[in-house]
């Protein structure tokens, strides 16, 4: 059932946007910090907007309640096993960025981890490995891309996914196939193990969604304009997991903009 | 989707701040962040009074600490130029009056996260604006990274941004308000009218 997915108008989708706009990805904008602090490339605003606000109304009547409720029906200890089992599952695919990052030592401890976890954590629930000194970290394929050199292109706002762009939509398909459980749901006849994925997917959606809540709760609170505020700090935040590790003692992050510029001395 | 930012709250910035536990030798700049975040867990979040007393005892230290003018200033951008001293003004204050709120409404929401220091970096060019870097450790999933930016004052310290997870709280503000104002005509008293209405929609 999932390889249906793989062969959906989705990826062909993905691809054609990659084409398109990922490998024409603008320069870097030389106006001056002063007049123009970090700015986005949003060619496509108006469609964005427009599917920002389908995003998040069905955000508004669907995810957000199932995540509130989850959040309230289940102890934090549950909720944290469950988050545990899920980023356990993903560490195959941290481990492959790591080493197509070529971070070795990263990859060492990923793979540790995941070996520990899985056993002596059952199934990834408990992170024994955190406690012997094996900190968790994030790679994914968007983030591979970058490090090797590959622009973000335009701001899109995709459907059901959320804030991306060209590299970073690519990123998720990659990621997708980097995972060895999706070859072994494809390759499986068994119906328990294709429903496990399913409520594997569903799951990791409504834990991503409960742990936003404090953001998007004030996002909705405070923000006059929260498709903004949501595109800066998606942007934003993304050079920073991409710089993670990467930062030369030099370089200058990209929150060091010129702070007193206007008409201070 | 969003996952990776549980960026934002300043708020939930304000949960997060827990003396470190064991004695090290801070520089005076992280010194600044330790006692403010110290004093803010001990006299308003982890206080006994009622929500209105920590809204104003919060209101008493957010004033004292942030560099209002600078931020108003940077946030507002090439709009702040032409605004008039009055617009000015009462900019600063819708903005000073929403994010004093907004982080009050999350005390409640504080379990002893602990705040580790990771050392200092020079922030900009003028070589009187540092960045303070820490980490809040979070009962479960990885630590959040947050970077405090505060500039030299006359005998002490200003906070002037914060960065949550490589998210500036002062950028993107600026954007959030640089897409209004360009689309009100540069209005700034509209822009302090649509926070005041955010305001408005916090229980008093």
């Amino acid at each position: 059932m999932n390889s249906v997915l793989f062969k959906s108008p989705l990826v062909a989708l993905f691809m054609a946007l990659f084409l398109v706009t990922g490998c024409a990805s603008a320069p870097a904008p030389t106006t001056s910090m002063n007049d123009a602090a970090l700015q986005i490339s949003d060619p496509l605003e108006p469609v964005n907007r427009g599917i920002y606000v389908f995003n998040d109304a069905l955000d508004l009547f669907f995810l957000e309640p199932i995540a509130r409720g989850y959040k309230t029906v289940l102890p934090e200890q549950v909720r944290k096993a469950i988050h545990n089992m899920l980023s356990n599952l993903n560490e195959p695919v941290v481990f492959a960025n790591d080493l197509m990052q070529w971070k070795i030592s990263d990859a060492g401890t990923i793979l540790g981890r995941f070996v520990i976890n899985t056993t002596v954590g059952i199934v990834g629930m408990f992170d024994v490995a955190e406690k012997m000194g094996l900190e968790p970290h994030d790679e994914d394929f968007g983030q591979t891309l970058a490090v090797w050199g590959v622009g973000d292109g335009p701001y899109l706002m995709l459907p059901l996914f959320g804030p991306s762009n060209p590299r970073d939509a690519v990123g998720k398909v990659v990621d997708m196939v980097l995972d060895p459980f999706y070859w072994i749901v494809r390759d499986t006849d068994e119906d328990t193990i294709e429903r496990a994925s399913y409520v594997r997917t569903g799951v990791r959606l409504i834990d991503k969604r409960s742990r936003l809540l404090p953001v998007t709760d004030d996002i909705r609170r405070t923000s006059v304009d929260p498709y903004t505020t949501v595109k800066t700090m998606y942007h934003q935040n993304r050079l920073k997991e991409i710089s993670d590790g990467e930062t030369e003692e030099h370089e200058v992050p990209a929150y060091d903009f010129e702070f007193d510029f206007e008409d201070e001395e | 989707m969003l996952l990776r930012y549980r960026i934002v709250l300043f708020a939930f910035m304000m949960l997060a701040f827990m003396p470190t536990s064991y004695a090290m030798a801070l520089s005076p700049a992280e010194n600044f962040v330790k006692e403010l975040t110290d004093k803010g867990i001990t006299e308003v979040v982890e206080a006994d009074v009622s929500l209105e007393e920590k809204r104003k005892r919060f209101h008493d230290l957010f004033v004292k600490a942030v560099d209002l003018p600078s931020i108003g200033r940077f946030v507002l951008g090439r709009y702040w130029r032409k605004a008039s001293e009055s617009d000015r003004d009462g900019f600063i204050r819708s903005f000073k009056d929403l994010t004093v709120l907004t982080w009050s409404d999350r005390f409640d929401e504080y379990s002893g996260q602990r705040l580790d220091f990771l050392g200092t970096q020079p922030a900009g060019k003028k070589g009187t604006q540092v960045f303070v870097k820490s980490r809040v450790l979070q009962s479960e999933g990885e630590p959040v990274e947050v970077i405090w930016r505060v500039k030299k004052k006359d005998n002490g310290f200003k906070i002037i941004d914060i960065v949550i997870e490589g998210a500036s709280m002062t950028m993107t503000y600026r954007n959030e308000y640089a897409s209004v104002l360009q689309n009100n005509g540069g209005n700034v008293a509209a822009l302090s009218d649509l926070l005041d209405e955010k305001t408005a929609t916090f229980t008093p």
